[in-house]
């Protein structure tokens, strides 16, 4: 979900580009280092900011009879932690709002702090939460990616809420209408994303194995007891 | 070509299962519906508690009719799938131009055969075939063998 241009008072726009610029700044330098120290993953870089182009442009419906987007922000998050996807839902965030109207310049800083920002760390959180209790890396990775798409859509309805309070019921009221609106259209599609996000790491890992492994993503192959 | 893994076919039919269901349930739940975007519900739902709300600026470029806006999101989509499509052929070649320079000639095992913990010259599971294993580096937790 894309902050429409004009929604956000002027204050509010300053505010989330002040709040979201240091960490696309530090993402920059973090795909500059990553490129630097690793010129082979530029490719995958590639790949995780193209994935997220994809999915934020394909409109899909939903169970509520509203239609939405993923982020695709997770795939990134997993790959090369969250800061990286930062800067690139930076750039796809831009190219929307100049060329689509999807989303919008002033509320730029809103909308990469959902998708840039919260998204990715709570799907990279989930990821090393899977990894941790030892799941399989499919079912980290679906709830990576799965996990970044509703939080950016709640974290859309806090920005919304506090621009919008319910007349009656104030921002609680709001809170609860936006995440009416948007978390439960969103339910369907965080499934889907987490399904497409398994099915492209399964072909990264058939294409990209010593890249993954470079990046830490997968145990390199010498160490590794596999059980088919 | 190699054979796909049973759960990776499995995960092929669930997903447009589940954005073709997502369609149909929405269909049953609001039979007028337009499958209108959610950007348009929140403004419609910032009006509700806004009566007086104006938006304060309008976007540089807006397409024109709804018909070029769907293809405008549609190249984007094709631009991207682009990318994806070159990135996978450049790494799929350099793995199999790898793979011939060290003169590569590993039996790959089945997928129902269990690999033992190798050394340097044991074969090694690739592919959609191979279980995943987790991340493992100074910062990452350790991986999980499957």
């Amino acid at each position: 979900m894309h902050i429409a241009e004009g929604l956000l008072p002027l204050a509010h726009c300053v505010g989330w580009y002040a709040i979201s610029a240091p960490f696309v700044i530090h993402g920059a330098w973090r795909v500059t280092k990553q490129v630097k120290e690793q010129p082979e993953s530029k490719l995958l870089l590639a790949a995780a900011g193209a994935f997220s182009l994809v999915v934020s442009s394909i409109k899909l419906p939903s169970a509520t009879g509203s239609s939405s987007h993923p982020t695709g922000t997770g795939l990134g998050a997993v790959l090369f932690r969250p800061p990286v996807m930062a800067f690139l839902s930076t750039i796809v965030l831009t190219f929307q709002a100049l060329l689509l109207a999807h989303g919008g310049l002033t509320t730029l800083g809103a909308n990469v702090f959902s998708m840039g920002i919260v998204g990715p760390w709570v799907g990279y959180w989930c990821w090393l939460a899977a990894q941790r209790l030892g799941w399989r890396v499919d079912v980290g990775v679906f709830l990576a990616m799965a996990a970044a798409d509703l939080a950016t859509y709640l974290t859309t309805s806090v920005q919304l809420a506090v621009v919008f309070p319910d007349p009656v019921s104030g921002l609680p009221g709001a809170l609860a209408k936006f995440i009416g609106v948007f978390a439960v259209t969103q339910l369907p599609l965080a499934v889907a994303e987490g399904i497409l996000g398994v099915l492209v790491f399964r072909l990264l890992h058939d294409v990209a194995r010593p890249e993954l492994e470079r990046l830490g993503v997968l145990r390199p192959a010498a160490d590794q007891a596999v059980v088919g | 070509m190699k054979r796909l893994r049973r759960s990776t076919i499995a995960l092929l039919v669930a997903l447009p299962a589940v954005v073709v269901g997502s369609f149909v349930v929405g269909r049953l739940v609001a039979p007028q519906s337009e499958f209108v975007g959610s950007d348009t519900m929140a403004t419609r739902v910032a009006a509700e508690s806004d009566p007086n709300f104006q938006a304060w600026i309008e976007p540089l470029f807006a397409p024109g009719s709804a018909e070029i806006e769907s293809g405008l999101f549609a190249l984007f989509a094709a631009v991207g799938a682009g990318i994806l499509g070159f990135v996978v052929g450049r790494l799929w070649e350099r793995r199999h131009s790898d793979g011939a320079a060290l003169g590569a000639t590993r039996p790959v095992p089945s997928e129902s055969e269990p690999i033992a913990r190798p050394d340097a010259d044991a074969p090694q599971k690739s592919g959609l075939a191979a279980a995943g294993s987790g991340p493992t580096n100074a910062d990452r937790p350790t991986a999980v063998a499957e």
